[in-house]
């Protein structure tokens, strides 16, 4: 009973090392960038089900952490290739174009625009909070939207990815490989939390929130927690998004991108661990192929999400073990 | 006389957020639905509008199609789908409307194609008047600020006034108990969304000469309706009109003399005008920002 | 004779025109079991929800252990002391009982944020208390049950197990009896008796039976008023109590 829980995600977990050696075997290279943006909206979404699948909290904006830590990778490989003003204030070009400080960086900044916002809209609750959630999100949209330097609304081309010592991240295969590193990482993490006393605190919360507090906890610092925690990692798969494509530009903040985050995760499976990561694979998977058949397979994929919603909550994960739920 | 100029166009922008939120508020504080479809049918009254005006080169006639087109999609939409949803949790609601966002946006450029539809404004209320100051404001954007505050007296009336408002009111601050009254509730919610879907594709006509008719057009405006709700008060159709005032007036006025201000303070002009228009996007969540850190309930809150 | 546990001074609430509460002067002392009576819709659920913080109230104070936590939010006065049975059953849907019950008991260490990264899974400290709570209430058996799959009279119990694992001096139980068959509202009964002098309890009930044997003290609370407060045989023989349920069924 316990032991079959465990055979899917372990068969994907070694179809995800051996990936791109079996792509290079069936000629099949060109799926690795694929392959690579699943892993980092699997972690974009693996983010957001903490907060949305355990905590509860309908975050409708959870692009904008993405934004945020994107642009920051962005700018800063702007400003190096560029040879402009900002290398100048650092110490040194290799500096700012290094992983080890673009991407700490690109989290902070997204962990300090959740702890901002959170105090704020986790003051709410249900609708006032989504919508909020979403106001905030449209408002960084139209922050990086009016930055011309930073190519507006088009955004802007970038040439070359970060580094880090040692490893050849212009190399697709070991990019590949980093990426399923930081995602087995932050998996292996909220495994942690949800299995502490922080997670069962977070998912009384979603569960009875008034009871929690007549239970003598107050879940405003768990929520608050979770939401930063979130953040900073959809900050980090933000700009591993923007080394990946070499681009970054609004379009991943807009509104419609927090949407697709929720499909995810929906369609994955709420408070599975592994649920997102599938939804994101088969989401985007979906949006790769269904797009080859017809420029308007959207009007199918409408009426599919509403009809997952209204008659099959469990997601795919429940579909393919109907094991039962812990919470 | 430029404040003034500006002072308008955010009541007439204004005006229309009132339009979009005043049924959405309604459905979210009596239903208790978060419909993000909602930009859906602003959508569908433009289109409507459009294609029906060029056809048949008539603005009314356009209209006369565009607002019975937008009550019944609303309506079908509250049947089929919506009714199911009344007693999910939020996310639920927002996934299943999201699919419609989707659904209604290709649908709409499967039969409509890519390009925006061109519409124009009628000639009998084309051309500007002049007002005081010398100032010459377009006829047409006073006819939309005239609407706006018709529609918002004949809501005022029906709410007060008539037995069905009563209904919507009680059912606002407390919906067990109208159907311990035996008001037919199905009914009342269906009419209740196919007024605001009404008012939403009203706002879209209107839109029609102002802004482009596009496939997803709604979004845009959608948020700020959720903005001016959230300022508003969920379930206040009277918040719904102050917050949709004051977010028109906060959005234009800051676009408009923001960038202006900060090339008082900044030396470089160019820099001035991006920090300003920077800004000047920010500013209505700034502003939502502000008034939910004192009132987080929203300005006139219909249940506490 | 030592101050009160619980005091509550000229405690007011009232909706729009309606006093719920009307001048509730109220105190409770250190291991006593004090019930609260009255008819239906006398306020009696709205003032265990003043006490416990789910409400604020208009006027008036509210003291704990010489403490006054008027204004003290919900779970502040939960990590004073004061744990709380709900009337209609609030519990955790998904987690079972021995999740719930070890997260009273994890309430009740009043861990911090950093604290809270401990593992809870297989973590004793919250497993044994939480054994021993489950046997106590009658769940032992019943401890890999999700809460929403319990009978209501489990759910009853589970309610119990909750305000007893936080660890907390002074219970608030509201109606712990209701729609319990007779067998289990007698072990429940029996339990409550058994925790008198260790625990201060302020019971609201129906059951008089159940009432009149475990009361110390009992008040009765009339149209949001306490119009007598004494030992269950003064409350018995009052002529003023009698007459507030003269009309409906009778309680003794």
């Amino acid at each position: 009973m316990q032991a079959k829980k465990y055979i899917l995600p372990t068969v994907i977990l070694c179809l995800g090392l051996l990936l791109p050696q079996l792509l290079d075997f069936f000629g099949l290279q060109y799926l690795l960038s694929l392959a690579t943006r699943a892993l980092i909206y699997g972690l974009a979404a693996s983010s957001l089900n903490l907060i949305l699948g355990y905590g509860g909290l309908v975050s409708l904006g959870h692009a904008a952490f993405m934004g945020i830590g994107g642009y920051t990778a962005g700018i800063l490989l702007y400003h190096v290739q560029e040879g402009s003003l900002i290398s100048v204030l650092l110490p040194s070009a290799s500096l700012c174009n290094s992983a080890l400080v673009a991407w700490p960086l690109a989290m902070a900044f997204a962990a300090l625009f959740a702890l901002v916002t959170g105090l704020i809209s986790l003051r709410t609750r249900g609708m006032h909070f989504i919508m909020i959630t979403l106001a905030f999100a449209q408002m960084v949209y139209f922050f990086f939207t009016s930055l011309d330097t930073y190519g507006g609304s088009d955004g802007i081309s970038l040439y070359g990815r970060n580094t880090l010592p040692g490893l050849d991240l212009d190399n697709d295969q070991v990019f590949y490989y980093l990426c399923l590193a930081l995602l087995l990482l932050f998996l292996g993490l909220m495994h942690r939390l949800i299995h502490a006393r922080f997670g069962r605190a977070l998912i009384a919360g979603r569960e009875n929130v008034v009871r929690l507090q007549a239970l003598g906890i107050a879940p405003l610092g768990y929520q608050l927690s979770a939401y930063c925690l979130a953040g900073a990692v959809a900050g980090l798969a933000g700009a591993l998004l923007v080394n990946q494509g070499e681009f970054v530009s609004p379009e991943m903040i807009h509104w419609t991108r927090s949407g697709e985050l929720m499909v995810m995760v929906l369609v994955g499976g709420m408070a599975r661990l592994f649920g997102p990561v599938l939804g994101a694979i088969v989401l985007l998977f979906l949006e790769e192929y269904l797009a080859m058949y017809t420029d308007h397979w959207m009007v199918i994929f409408g009426p599919f999400l509403i009809l997952v919603v209204l008659f099959g909550r469990s997601g795919l994960y429940g579909l393919l073990f109907a094991g039962r739920q812990r919470p | 006389m430029l404040v003034f100029e500006q002072v308008l166009n955010g009541l007439q922008l204004g005006v229309m957020l009132f339009l979009m939120s005043a049924g959405l508020t309604l459905v979210f504080g009596i239903m208790r639905v978060i419909n993000l479809a909602h930009g859906s049918f602003y959508m569908i009254g433009a289109y409507v509008a459009a294609t029906v005006t060029a056809r048949t080169g008539s603005f009314l006639l356009g209209l006369a199609a565009a607002l019975p087109a937008a009550a019944l999609a609303g309506m079908v939409v509250e049947f089929l789908i919506l009714r199911r949803l009344y007693h999910r949790d939020h996310l639920d609601q927002v996934l299943a409307t999201f699919g419609l966002i989707f659904f209604f946006n290709e649908l709409t450029r499967m039969i409509w194609g890519r390009r925006p539809l061109f519409m124009e404004a009628p000639s009998w209320l084309s051309g500007s008047v002049p007002l005081f100051g010398g100032l010459q404001y377009p006829v047409y954007r006073l006819a939309v600020i005239l609407v706006g505050i018709l529609v918002a007296l004949f809501l005022y009336l029906l709410f007060s006034r008539t037995r069905l408002g009563m209904q919507i009111r009680a059912g606002a601050t407390n919906r067990e108990m109208i159907g311990a009254l035996g008001v037919n509730i199905p009914l009342l919610y269906t009419l209740i969304f196919g007024l605001g879907t009404l008012l939403a594709g009203l706002a879209g006509v209107m839109a029609g000469p102002l802004f482009a008719v596009e496939a997803g057009m709604g979004d845009s405006v959608l948020i700020l309706t959720f903005v001016v709700i959230v300022i508003g008060g969920i379930g206040s159709v009277r918040g719904a009109f102050i917050g949709a005032i004051l977010v028109g007036l906060v959005d234009t006025l800051a676009r408009a003399f923001l960038p202006a201000l900060f090339r008082l303070l900044l030396a470089s002009p160019s820099s001035a005008d991006r920090m300003g228009a920077a800004l000047a996007s920010m500013s209505v969540y700034i502003f939502m920002a502000l008034v939910l850190s004192v009132k987080p309930a929203g300005l006139f809150p219909a249940r506490e | 004779m030592t101050r009160p546990v619980l005091e509550l001074e000229q405690v007011s609430k009232a909706y729009g025109g309606l006093r719920v509460c009307d001048d509730v002067d109220l105190s409770v002392r250190a291991g006593e079991l004090h019930a609260l009576i009255g008819p239906n819709g006398a306020g009696k659920t709205t003032l265990l929800d003043l006490i416990s913080g789910l409400l604020l109230l208009d006027q008036g104070r509210i003291y704990f252990c010489g403490r006054d936590i008027t204004r003290k939010p919900l779970h502040k006065r939960a990590c004073l002391g004061l744990a709380r049975s709900f009337q209609i059953t609030s519990l955790f849907p998904g987690f079972t009982v021995q999740q719930t019950v070890e997260l009273a008991v994890q309430a009740g260490e009043n861990t911090s944020l950093f604290a809270s990264m401990q593992r809870a899974d297989r973590d004793a400290r919250l497993r044994e208390p939480a054994i021993r709570i489950m046997e106590q209430v009658g769940l032992g058996q019943r401890a890999d049950i999700r809460a929403e799959n319990l009978a209501h009279g489990e759910q009853r119990l589970l309610e119990m197990g909750m305000a007893l694992a936080s660890g907390a001096s002074v219970l608030l139980l509201d109606e712990p009896m209701a729609g319990m068959g007779p067998g289990s509202a007698g072990d429940l009964s029996r339990l409550i008796k058994d925790l008198k002098g260790e625990k201060t309890i302020l019971l609201v009930e129906h059951d008089m039976e159940a009432v009149f044997a475990l009361a110390d003290r009992i008040s009765v609370l009339v149209q949001g008023r306490i119009i007598a407060t004494g030992r269950p045989e003064e409350i018995r023989a009052n002529d003023e109590v009698q007459a507030a349920y003269l009309g409906s069924k009778c309680w003794f």
